[in-house]
């Protein structure tokens, strides 16, 4: 396909010059595929070539280093006693002591257990008296976990060095120039000033490392492990799997003995379904209400918003519990029904699979439309009045103006929040498991699952009630692997598809 | 084509402020009117109202004799373009244009041929493809206006077109505004607050001040015969002067006393100070700058001591101050002065003016009105600027914050 | 021409639309305060304390309350609950504040990868790195009696990741201001505490308020780490149990009478501080 020349595609109905564009969108795709593919070898290229340098770095620090940036090799915080960074210097020679304390006395014995995660883990052993002592002896999980420990340990020693010998080379730069380096009073002060952000994240990274990267770090390995509720510490042991409990998850064997498989790839669809549907629906839906709270002429415009932003105050739990008793089938909604002769048997609302799905969507229609009606509200404001008084003037009914005014600038503005909207749905707990706990429960699914359940509350399920670590760990890693795509996709796609600049 | 009526046309908001009082106009068919005026004084407000985007309150607008105060604006035929060009961002120039047309479901061959014709007459067929964010000030203009002739309306809105242009272009495209009423033979109506864009562009300018019509007239009527202070301010620059005289009968006609020197009163101004029952002791005598003749000699006329002048290239402005301590400003062409003069002008600190009597204007002090135009409307008084009801302000003068109530 | 064609009235038009907006709000507004009504009803419903056919109480008594505060331990899960959201309150305000502040007004190496980097991090579920979270916390003792300090711990260390409202309210005060501060001499910390924190009034607000309410709704962490230990619940957990097969037909009233004493100074504080709210969710979470 060829492009047309600017008249010409200008002059073609909308609807035609669509098409074109999807034409030559599909018929550019290839060659901008392969571009891409021919790119990655290119981009591993420049990262080899990049650690090339790292390392040569080093390499030249050593070279090029004078005694004593050569001795802060093997003993750090040396160069900086002798430069007058008395202060660093001791840090930096505490830290290494400690390290190689720590290092001789525990890490290199979890580091070895690494392998194999214990080889035995209990000894039943009969006392004098004839009873039996049982003695513990390796802890998997303990392994495992001060493994991981002693890695990290291992990775921020590590960097501490290197950042014991740039700063030594650089002082060594700077005295060799005449230069005085900085004191520790200066650091001291450069914490408050330049240095801030160290200070202001050292904490908190500190918090992020230990509790969130430590332990998916820990998860992610535990995919790979056995780990489940025949295999627990500290009776029983479990040891590495590979790749098997992958092989379990994605297997496309329909036989009865993988029906993991089949489960994971049931939920999965649902749990797409209803990312899309929740997300989608409480966008548009939360933008027509806030639309029509926001109609010149309309009273009240604080009440009503008042009146819905209340869900948003009370606690999810305390609504989300208490509306899914009220569906249930011995709930208040069947009996009056049921009292005003409209049905005559129970509806199941909450046990009915494909009922459920739908409630459930539709409940959450109740939990997130106001969110999205404070936010659409806020960008509603800021469209300006011209733009639609123009278009009245022109013809345009209330649809045409929406669709051509309204929607462009929402979706250019709140974009970035729908994608977001939508990967916290894809992990959306609370809606789900409070309201069906995943029910209704069924035989055809593995792992105690049930047709409402999402990939997250199989995932808490496997973990609290079948204490089936692994498989859950797996979940876990998959469910990563899709929203990372998902978001990857479509933030490349989005300058393409959108032209971001023209609302500036 | 279309004639435009608008009769009695009141404008009342909920907050009980009226904008536009008792509006009445009849505009001809292919007729250019400029609705001009302060801010505030109700001139946009008046064009939304034709245009249907504010609700009138009492009286009636039609075009071509058909009410249309209840009518929506699509349905009116009309087209408008705003101040701040109102065009959609993410649509290129060519779909902007084409947008009403394509609302009309008008088939794509002829909006194709229509949108051409309207770039060729502008000037922005190389524009097409572009989106307004990549177009400079007077092109965005331009694809307004192509926006709304591409649609033949009937009533061509005008609201402040110019404003957001810098002075240069301004010029620029009131020229190429006059061209393009000369293609384009429709009714016109103009905003502007500039007196200049409407003095050029207008077949007829309404002055409004404050919700009130003060005149209605072609170019040449309000200049030469303000019908009331207010417009005779506002008309011309630099502004008219006034000063206030007694007003004596002398024989047959009148006279005015400025500064001890004597003007007779023309006598189509005495005609109507006739027919007058009383008339007022003092009067307030307008003379525009270009009719106080200054004597280049330096020798006649009422003296007054030059405090300020302004080089304006072909001719000189004096700010001067008379002996009774009122400042008047003056115009002198230098091409008609001498050499001599000239450099007299420049050095010296006085200059001796005296009136043009034919082109004299004589205003009632009391209420604005020019006393030789019959049905002249008052200048309303100024109200002074708004403050929210009972500002208080405690003892360290900052004002006390009282609760506001939405309108 | 176009004279002859009939024309919808305007004002006509006008009152139609704005008649059905009013009736849809309406109905809206009564389908969304509905659950919440009969809430209230089930909280002081005197007879009975299963769930009922009918709607309105035939007696109204405060006997669900009493059995709440004198035969549970509601009133030590809403201690608890109480003490979490305080603690998280201060803690997450200070770290999202100071993470949040350091990333809109401080350039330095690896700021760009950083941001990437906990944006990647981001897109595991939460759950996931909950089950080592759990065993990491059971080394230190911090679990199942000890689930307060246990989840102000977890909720405070990971609370750094949730910058971008607050980013994005920072990002809109003007980079001038840190500048004319610091030709006058002020140092970075001095710029973020006397400058821009008085101006930020409504993102610290709107901070604080989410750090405080968060932890009265949270299910799925608390329910893991304080396993097994009654004492230890926060209300969510447990509330919910009552609403399971066995408790439910004597605890429903009761499981009401709770929400509802937790719903109360939890919305009243939301509609208090209502406007910094919808000021940080409109101003941070859109700008993109």
């Amino acid at each position: 396909m060829k492009q047309l020349s600017e008249l010409d595609y200008l002059g073609l109905p909308p609807a035609k010059r669509r098409l074109h564009s999807i034409g030559i969108f599909f018929s550019e795709l290839p060659g901008k595929l392969w571009g891409g593919i021919k790119k990655i070898p290119q981009k591993l290229w420049g990262l080899l070539c990049r650690l090339g340098r790292f390392f040569k770095g080093i390499g030249t620090m050593f070279a090029d280093g004078d005694i004593l940036t050569k001795l802060s090799f093997v003993i750090m915080g040396f160069g900086q006693f002798f430069r007058r960074q008395i202060g660093r210097g001791i840090i930096f020679l505490i830290m290494e002591a400690v390290f190689i304390y720590y290092m001789i006395c525990f890490g290199f014995s979890y580091l070895a257990g690494m392998t194999t995660l214990g080889t035995e883990a209990v000894t039943k052993t009969l006392n004098k008296y004839g009873l039996e002592v049982v003695e513990y002896k390796d802890n998997s999980l303990q392994i495992l976990l001060y493994g991981v420990l002693t890695i990290f340990i291992v990775i921020g020693f590590l960097w501490t060095w290197y950042l014991n010998i740039k700063q030594n080379y650089t002082a060594q730069k700077l005295v060799e120039e005449g230069v005085r380096p900085k004191s520790f009073k200066n650091d001291i002060k450069s914490l408050g000033d330049e240095q801030l952000y160290k200070t202001l994240l050292s904490v908190p990274l500190l918090g992020i490392v230990l509790f969130t990267v430590i332990p998916i770090f820990f998860m992610i390995l535990i995919a790979f492990t056995n780990y489940d509720y025949s295999h627990l510490p500290p009776e029983q042991l479990f040891g590495w799997v590979g790749f098997e409990n992958f092989r379990t998850m994605l297997s496309t064997d329909i036989s009865g003995s993988s029906k993991f498989a089949f489960t994971f790839r049931e939920i999965l669809v649902w749990t797409m379904i209803w990312a899309l549907v929740a997300t989608f629906s409480n966008y548009f839906l939360g933008m027509f209400i806030a639309i029509c709270i926001n109609k010149k002429g309309i009273k009240f415009k604080k009440v009503f918003r008042t009146i819905l932003v209340m869900t948003i105050a009370v606690p999810q739990f305390v609504s989300l519990l208490l509306v899914s008793r009220m569906f249930a089938d011995e709930g208040i909604i069947n009996s009056v029904l049921q009292k005003l002769s409209f049905i005559t048997d129970k509806i199941g609302f909450l046990s009915t699979p494909t009922l459920a799905k739908i409630m459930v969507l539709v409940i959450n229609l109740w939990v997130g439309i106001p969110y999205l009606m404070l936010i659409t509200t806020g960008v509603l404001m800021n469209i300006p009045a011209d733009l639609y008084e123009s278009a009245k003037i022109d013809g345009a009914s209330g649809i045409k103006q929406f669709t051509k005014i309204t929607l462009p600038y929402m979706l250019f503005v709140t974009g970035p929040y729908l994608l977001t909207s939508f990967t916290a749905n894809i992990n959306n707990f609370n809606v789900i498991y409070l309201l069906t706990g995943g029910a209704p429960k069924t035989m055809e699914y593995d792992g105690g699952a049930g047709k409402t359940d999402l990939l997250i509350t199989w995932l808490y399920n496997l973990t609290i009630t079948d204490n089936d670590y692994k498989m859950a760990a797996v979940i876990g890693i998959l469910v990563f692997l899709v929203v990372a795509i998902i978001s990857l996709v479509i933030y490349n796609l989005s300058p393409a598809m959108k032209n971001e600049e023209d609302f500036q | 084509m279309a004639v435009v009526n608008l009769k009695n046309v009141k404008k009342q908001y909920e907050n009980g402020f009226v904008a536009v009082h008792d509006f009445s106009l009849d505009i001809d068919d292919e007729e250019f009117i400029v609705l001009v005026g302060p801010s505030g004084c109700g001139k946009s407000t008046t064009l939304r109202m034709i245009a249907g985007l504010e609700d009138i309150t009492s009286g009636e607008i039609s075009i071509n004799l058909k009410v249309v105060n209840d009518m929506e604006p699509k349905d009116r035929d009309i087209a408008m373009v705003f101040q701040n060009y109102a065009l959609y961002p993410h649509m290129s120039v060519y779909e902007n244009i084409a947008f009403g047309l394509r609302l009309r479901k008008v088939p794509h061959k002829e909006i194709h041929k229509r949108v051409l014709e309207a770039a060729e007459i502008l000037g922005i067929t190389e524009l097409l493809g572009r989106k307004p964010k990549q177009l400079s000030g007077g092109q965005r203009q331009r694809v307004a206006i192509g926006r709304a002739i591409v649609r033949v309306p009937k009533v061509f809105l005008m609201d402040e077109p110019l404003s957001n242009l810098d002075a240069k272009l301004r010029n620029q495209m009131r020229a190429e505004i006059i061209l393009l009423r000369q293609k384009i033979r429709t009714t016109f109506i103009y905003v502007t607050h500039d007196q200049t864009e409407a003095m050029t562009l207008g077949d007829r300018i309404v002055i409004m001040k404050d919700g009130y019509i003060m005149q209605v007239g072609t170019p040449q009527e309000l200049f030469n015969h303000p019908a009331n202070l207010f417009v005779a301010g506002f008309i011309g620059t630099p502004q008219m002067n006034f000063f206030d005289v007694p007003l004596t009968k002398e024989g047959d006609g009148y006279v005015v006393t400025l500064l001890q020197h004597k003007y007779h009163v023309p006598k189509y101004i005495c005609d109507e100070l006739d027919k007058k029952e009383s008339l007022p002791e003092r009067v307030t005598l307008g003379v525009r700058p270009e009719n106080l003749i200054v004597d280049p000699s330096g020798y006649d006329g009422i003296r007054a001591t030059i405090r300020v002048t302004e080089m304006m290239g072909s001719e000189l402005h004096i700010h001067a101050e008379c002996d009774d301590g009122k400042m008047v400003i003056l115009r002198v062409q230098i091409a008609d002065l001498s050499d001599a003069d000239q450099k007299r002008m420049i050095d010296s600190s006085e200059v001796m003016f005296s009136v043009r009597e034919r082109t004299m204007n004589l205003f009632d002090p009391k209420d604005g009105r020019n006393l030789a135009v019959p049905d002249a409307v008052p200048v309303p008084e100024d109200k002074p600027a708004a403050l929210p009801d009972d500002i208080q302000f405690d003892e360290k003068g900052k004002p006390i914050k009282k609760k506001k109530k939405k309108a | 021409m176009n004279d002859e064609k009939k024309f919808r009235s305007k004002s006509a038009k006008e009152r139609t639309t704005r008649i059905f907006i009013y009736v849809l709000l309406t109905v809206l507004s009564i389908i969304w305060l509905i659950p919440f009504i009969y809430l209230i009803f089930q909280a002081f419903r005197g007879e009975s304390k299963s769930m009922v056919t009918y709607i309105f109480p035939k007696e109204w008594s405060f006997e669900n309350f009493r059995i709440l505060f004198k035969e549970t331990n509601f009133l030590s899960w809403y201690k608890n609950t109480l003490i979490i959201a305080l603690f998280n309150a201060v803690l997450q305000t200070v770290i999202v504040l100071s993470v949040a502040y350091a990333l809109s007004r401080m350039r330095f190496k690896g700021r760009k990868l950083l941001m990437n980097f906990m944006l990647i991090l981001g897109m595991f579920p939460g759950f996931l790195s909950m089950i080592a979270t759990y065993f990491i916390l059971k080394l230190i003792g911090l679990t199942s009696e000890n689930a307060v300090p246990g989840l102000i711990l977890v909720y405070a260390a990971s609370s750094g990741m949730g910058y971008y409202i607050a980013k994005g309210f920072f990002d809109t005060i003007p980079k001038s201001l840190d500048e004319a501060a610091r030709i006058d001499g002020a140092s970075r910390s001095r710029v973020f505490f006397r400058i821009i924190m008085p101006m930020a009034k409504p993102i610290i607000i709107y901070t604080i308020m989410m750090a405080f309410i968060a932890p009265w709704g949270d299910f799925m962490y608390a329910s893991l780490i304080s396993f097994g230990h009654e004492e230890a619940y926060n209300v969510a957990v447990g509330l919910y149990r009552w609403l399971d097969k066995e408790h439910i037909n004597n605890y429903f009233t009761v499981f009401c009478a709770g929400g509802l004493f937790v719903s109360i100074p939890v919305t009243a504080l939301f509609m208090a501080l209502q406007k910094y709210y919808v000021e940080g969710v409109t101003g941070g979470a859109v700008k993109g």
